[in-house]
Parts: structure tokens; C-alpha cells; sequence
């Protein structure tokens, strides 16, 4: 019988940090520090206000290892998800396998994280410590990741796409990534990131994503969950804004049995740009927790943000959405707008939309609803001959077709179609 | 000479319906005919709508007794068994009085949905996308409606004359056998009703059949019915031919009633 395992996790991250010996000092006190915070932090719990809605005590319960050996990827595993027109860096249970498809051009720099470490083109700033229970783990363990570098003025045409897919040896164990992506002054870069599970065994996947967007800079980031159906994701974004950038958000979360997302932007300089966007679909007795704060720190700043959500059987579909404008945000204008569909009297949302205003020359509104598939839409479509599940896919396809329009990543829109057909089958 | 022997389509015998526990039709009879248009007629709360809402399935009328058979494809269906996507595919199609509005599903993917249903059901080869596109401009250009109407989401935001001619596009596009208007006409200012009446009128076939419901004759003035039935407390109380919908304009329900 397992039992509630802190211990074991703290076994594990001792383990963890035994591999690390090799790495500069700075990386090691980074991670030092890191441990020592996460050793004095109690797990969170519902009388956290930030996992209010989310239990993770059978996480704690879980006891996790690490991948050993070398894991085999046929790139047939993950074709579903592969564009050919994507140069993409491909990783098995949390480690770098291969890279295909389409080459980057000059001006971009994408190299695996641990060599960009090595080489010190990164340093602990840049890594940026988490505060959070889960993140900090990421801290400790992470091993592998990219960092991408575009320099000023240069546009890639085509998206560079992450592949994160979790194998049948990713079983019982946790798997860290991170990301760091540098969009210089005036550069273009679009990044889809996905983690794509191919057991439905229990597992732990941490991932974080730090964009820096450079003066004028244009960097959209599409994130595509689909894990396995055991698997325990916990991911979180954080994104820095300088003048006049525009970083364009877009998640999409769908596997897991148990998957949060959470996302920090900070706009640091005037006229920065925050497209965001979220998509939640649960099912069975999945938790899908998406938390997101942006924070308006400079004047003329504007954010969209625009979250739909679809949830059946004994599905939770949580948002807490927080924007914050304070004094010195002068003439922010910022809307967020999160519409639920729920199917059955058995699943649940949870929805927190938060304006946090002290500027008094601002442009901000928010709204949240949250409502069962309307009889009506179904008995109109059933007179057109469309059967319920038809019916029922038309209509969820409908809640979310705001969301995929004018994508930031065109391509994009395969994920919508992918999640859509799997979500009513 | 030729005689034409009538080919029914539709019967409906005894029927018996109520919503909230209250009876709304009683004992109601009627035949349709292919190549038929009959209106029916009747004052608010006559129970015009409710027998619209039976003969496409609405589940908020329960049927207490009575038959309708639908005869399709050679077969005598027991309607009332059927469920209300059933019905469609089999060729039943109601305009409804007040349309659903639906934000974010165009009309286009919307009706190819319905379309390839209906095809699938009665064994023709569903269309793809582009195919069904040249359909449905076709259709639009046949109506005269701006093909623009078409990639517009489902009646939102949607004038009334809008959503009831979107109700006669989406009939055009489905060919249905037996096609219930229910007071298509309601909320149109005289030009439109004339746009939707000439355009419903142009899809009567030999071997379709609609019944019209509606409160005024002035539909009627474009669309001439063979049969008219005045609906009165959920019976039938009078029948007649075109000319009856007229007198009723002149005489008014009560006095056509007390005859």
C-alpha cells in the first residue's frame, strides 16, 4: 500500500541533484537554493488559495523515479502532431532524441539547454528561481530543455515546434524541462510546444517556458497538453514584454489526469501586446487547472484574454485569472471573457476572474458565464437530421471557434480539429 | 382522361396532445397529400405551433393518443417513433417560427452537416466541402440571398426577415418531402413576406408537401394552398379551399366558427 510519499519525493530530488555534480557552480547553487526553499515549503493544499480547486495529495502519494536508459521514439509515435513545414526538436521522456524537418535560418540560435548552460550563453537570471511548490521542483531536477536565441530584426516564416512525448518507460517517474526562448529587438518567432503521452500509466511531467520578447519583437506560443491519461502535468509559462512587443498566447489543454498551466506575463515598457488565449476540454475525472496573471507595469499596454472551456462526466475545468494594472499603467486597455460548456449534472467549473485596477485611466472589463448545452441548439439541429453526438460536436465546436480564429500560428488549428473530434467520440 | 390518384403522404388520426398537463390538440384528423400545400389557420393558442412541434418531435408536447404515419421510400412509418433527428433524415422538415441562434457555427458547416445526414440516411453520397459550397451558392443565387448570408454563423444577429428566409435556404438545401412552415410570415413587413412566400412557393413539387401555418391570408397571396383548415381548441372545425382562408380574412375567426 503506498502512503503519502513527501518523503519519497524528497528521495527523489536527492537523486535528482547527484546527477548534477558535473554542472558550473552557479547552476549548482541555483539548484541548492532551489532545494533548500522547496525543503522548508509545505505542499499546497485546498487551503492554498492558488490549488483551492486542485488536491494534489495522490501526486504525494506517488512514488517517482527517473528514466533510465535510453528511450526509443519512432517518429511515427508523434506524427499526429508533426507538420512538415516545422523545424522540430524532438524529446522522449524528458530527453533530447532527434531533430527534424524544416532547417532554421541564419540569426536563429536553438540548441539544447544543457549546452547553452555549458557554453554560458545562459545564466541564473535568465533561469528565473519559481516561488512554487511544484515549478521549484523543476528548479532542482530540470535536465534538459532548449534555449532559442533569434536575433534582432530576424523573422522565421515557419513555426519551431517542441515535441515532448512521454513513452511507456516514462512510467512511475517525473521528467523536467525548461525552455528559454529570446526574441530579439524587432525578431518574429512562433513556437508550438507540446506534450504528447503515449501511456495512460501514472507519471509526472514539469515543464516551464520563459519568453523574453525584445523592443518591437513578435513571439506567439502555442502549447498543446495531450498526455496520457494517468499522467500528473504541471506546466507554467512566464513572459516578459518590452516596448511595443506582442506576445501571443495560446494553450490548449486536453490529457492528463490531472494537468495545471500556469501563466505570468509582465509587460515591462509601453505599448506591449498580450493576445492570450485557453482552451480547456475534460472528460471522465480529469482536473484541468489553468491559473493566469498578467501584469500591466508599463502605460498603454492592452491584453486579450479569452478562455473557453467544454467539460463533461466528472471532469473540473478551473480558471483564476488575475490582471493587475497598477498606478503607473496609465491607459491600459485590457478585456478578459471566459465562457464554459458543461455536459451533464456531474462535471464542474470553477472560475475566478480577477481585475486588480489602481491606475484611473484605463480601458478593463472582464466577464465569466458558465452554462449546460442548451436544449434548444440541440433540438433545432436534431430537425436538420443532425444526430446528438453530431449536434454535440457542432456546438462544442461553436463554444470554441472564437478562440480559433486568426490564430497566432496557423498551423495551429490541426490541434482544434484534433481535440475537438476526440473530445465527443 | 387521366385520373391522377392522390398519393398520401401524411396521416394523422385521432391525435391527442398536451404540454404542461393542459390538452392542447384533440381528436385532430388530417391527410396530406403529395403536391399539396395545406394551410392551416386558427386564432393564439389555437394549437397551430403544438402541431408542428409533435409532427417534428418537440419534446415538450406529449402526445396522449392518435397515429401519424409518414409514408416515404415506399414505407408507412409510425412518426410518432421516431426520434426528431429520425424524422428529418426521413424527409420531415420544420421552419420554425422563432430560430435558434447559434454564434460560432457558420451556416455553411452547419447545413453540410444537415445535408450529408440527410444523404447518408436516404443512400446518396454525401458532399464535401467545396461540393456542397457550389450547392449552396447556387441555392443563395436561386433565392436571390447574398452569398455572404451563407458564411454568417447560425441566425445570429440576424434581422427576422433574415433568420425566416435562412429557414427557407436551409429547405431549399434539404428538399425535405413534408416541409412545416410554422408562421414563416410572422414579424415580416409586406415586401418580405413576398420575398419568403415566392421563394417557398417555388420548391413545391409533385412530390412534396407542405403545410403552412399562419395567422394571416396575406401569405397566402403568393403561396395558393389546395386545403385550408381552421384550427379551433385543437380541433379541426372547418375545411375548405383557398377561398375559406379568405373569407376568414374578411369574416374573422369567430364568425367563420359560428357557421
Amino acid at each position: 500500500m503506498k502512503t503519502s510519499s513527501v518523503t519519497d519525493h524528497a528521495r527523489f530530488v536527492a537523486r535528482a541533484l547527484a546527477r548534477t555534480q558535473d554542472e558550473p557552480l552557479w547552476l549548482q547553487e541555483f539548484r541548492r537554493q532551489a532545494r533548500q526553499r522547496w525543503q522548508a515549503m509545505s505542499p499546497p493544499t485546498l487551503r492554498s488559495e492558488a490549488y483551492r480547486y486542485t488536491n494534489i495529495k495522490p501526486l504525494l502519494a506517488e512514488r517517482l523515479g527517473v528514466v533510465t536508459g535510453k528511450s526509443t521514439l519512432p517518429p511515427t509515435a508523434y506524427a499526429p502532431l508533426l507538420d512538415a513545414a516545422e523545424h522540430c526538436c524532438v524529446f522522449a521522456d524528458g530527453r533530447y532524441v532527434r531533430t527534424q524537418g524544416a532547417a532554421l535560418p541564419q540569426g536563429v540560435q536553438c540548441v539544447r539547454v544543457q549546452q547553452a548552460i555549458s557554453s554560458g550563453a545562459l545564466c541564473a537570471q535568465q533561469l528565473q528561481a519559481s516561488e512554487d511548490y511544484l515549478q521549484l521542483l523543476n528548479d532542482i531536477c530540470f535536465d534538459d530543455g532548449i534555449y532559442v536565441q533569434v536575433a534582432a530584426g530576424v523573422k522565421l516564416a515557419q513555426p519551431l515546434h517542441l515535441i515532448f512525448v512521454n513513452t511507456a518507460q516514462a512510467a512511475g517517474n517525473a521528467m523536467f524541462s525548461r525552455n528559454i526562448i529570446d526574441v530579439g529587438r524587432g525578431a518574429e518567432l512562433q513556437v508550438i510546444e507540446s506534450h504528447y503521452g503515449l501511456t495512460a500509466d501514472s507519471y509526472l511531467s514539469v515543464a516551464r517556458t520563459v519568453i523574453n520578447v525584445g523592443e518591437g519583437g513578435d513571439c506567439a506560443l502555442v502549447k498543446f497538453q495531450h498526455e496520457g491519461g494517468g499522467a500528473y502535468h504541471f506546466s507554467a509559462v512566464e513572459g516578459q514584454q518590452q516596448q511595443d512587443s506582442r506576445l501571443s498566447l495560446l494553450n490548449i489543454s486536453y490529457g492528463g489526469r490531472l494537468a495545471r498551466l500556469d501563466s505570468s506575463i509582465e509587460q515591462l515598457a509601453k505599448g506591449a501586446h498580450c493576445d492570450f488565449r485557453t482552451l480547456y476540454l475534460g472528460k471522465e475525472q480529469q482536473v484541468l487547472d489553468n491559473c493566469a496573471e498578467i501584469k500591466h507595469l508599463a502605460v498603454e499596454g492592452t491584453t486579450q484574454q479569452r478562455v473557453r472551456g467544454i467539460v463533461r462526466d466528472r471532469a473540473r475545468g478551473i480558471f483564476a485569472g488575475n490582471i493587475r494594472v497598477p498606478r503607473q499603467a496609465q491607459r491600459t486597455n485590457a478585456e478578459q471573457l471566459t465562457k464554459n460548456l458543461l455536459f451533464g449534472k456531474e462535471c464542474a467549473v470553477y472560475i475566478r476572474p480577477q481585475l486588480q485596477i489602481e491606475a484611473d485611466d484605463v480601458q478593463c472589463s472582464h466577464g465569466a458565464t458558465s452554462s449546460r448545452m442548451a436544449a434548444a441548439d440541440l433540438y433545432y439541429l436534431a430537425t436538420r437530421g443532425i444526430d446528438h453526438r453530431h449536434a454535440a460536436q457542432l456546438l462544442c465546436r461553436a463554444h470554441v471557434e472564437e478562440l480559433a480564429q486568426d490564430l497566432p500560428i496557423a498551423s495551429a488549428q490541426r490541434f482544434f480539429d484534433m481535440v475537438l473530434a476526440h473530445f465527443l467520440r | 382522361m387521366a385520373v391522377i390518384v392522390p398519393q398520401p403522404l401524411l396521416n394523422i388520426t385521432d391525435l391527442q396532445a398536451r404540454v404542461d398537463g393542459h390538452v392542447v390538440l384533440r381528436d385532430l384528423n388530417l391527410t396530406v397529400n403529395r403536391g399539396e400545400v395545406h394551410a392551416i389557420m386558427g386564432p393564439n393558442g389555437s394549437g397551430k405551433s403544438t402541431l408542428a412541434g409533435v409532427l417534428a418531435g418537440d419534446s415538450a408536447y406529449e402526445v396522449v393518443k392518435g397515429r401519424v404515419v409518414y409514408h416515404t421510400a415506399g414505407k408507412a412509418l409510425d412518426l410518432l417513433e421516431l426520434d426528431v433527428d429520425a424524422r428529418a433524415r426521413a424527409g420531415v422538415f420544420l421552419a420554425f417560427q422563432y430560430p435558434t441562434e447559434i454564434a460560432g457555427l457558420s451556416n455553411a458547416v452547419f447545413l453540410r452537416s444537415a445535408y450529408n445526414a440527410v444523404c447518408s440516411e436516404q443512400g446518396r453520397t454525401p458532399l464535401d466541402a467545396l461540393d456542397f459550397d457550389d450547392l449552396l451558392q447556387e441555392k443563395a443565387r436561386q433565392l436571390q440571398m447574398d452569398k455572404g448570408f451563407i458564411y454568417r454563423p447560425l441566425n445570429a444577429g440576424f434581422s427576422g426577415g433574415e433568420k425566416k428566409r435562412n429557414e427557407v435556404l436551409q429547405m431549399a438545401v434539404l428538399a425535405p418531402q413534408l416541409a412545416i412552415l410554422d408562421e414563416v410570415d410572422s414579424g415580416l413587413d409586406i415586401d418580405a413576406v413576398q420575398i419568403v412566400a415566392k421563394t417557398i412557393d417555388s420548391l413545391r413539387t409533385e412530390h412534396n408537401a407542405m403545410v403552412l401555418i399562419t395567422h394571416y391570408h396575406r401569405i397566402l397571396n403568393f403561396i395558393t394552398p389546395q386545403h385550408v383548415h381552421v384550427l379551433q381548441q385543437g380541433r379541426i372545425v372547418a375545411s375548405g379551399g383557398s377561398d375559406l382562408a379568405r373569407r376568414i380574412e374578411n369574416e374573422g375567426y369567430e364568425n367563420k366558427l359560428s357557421h
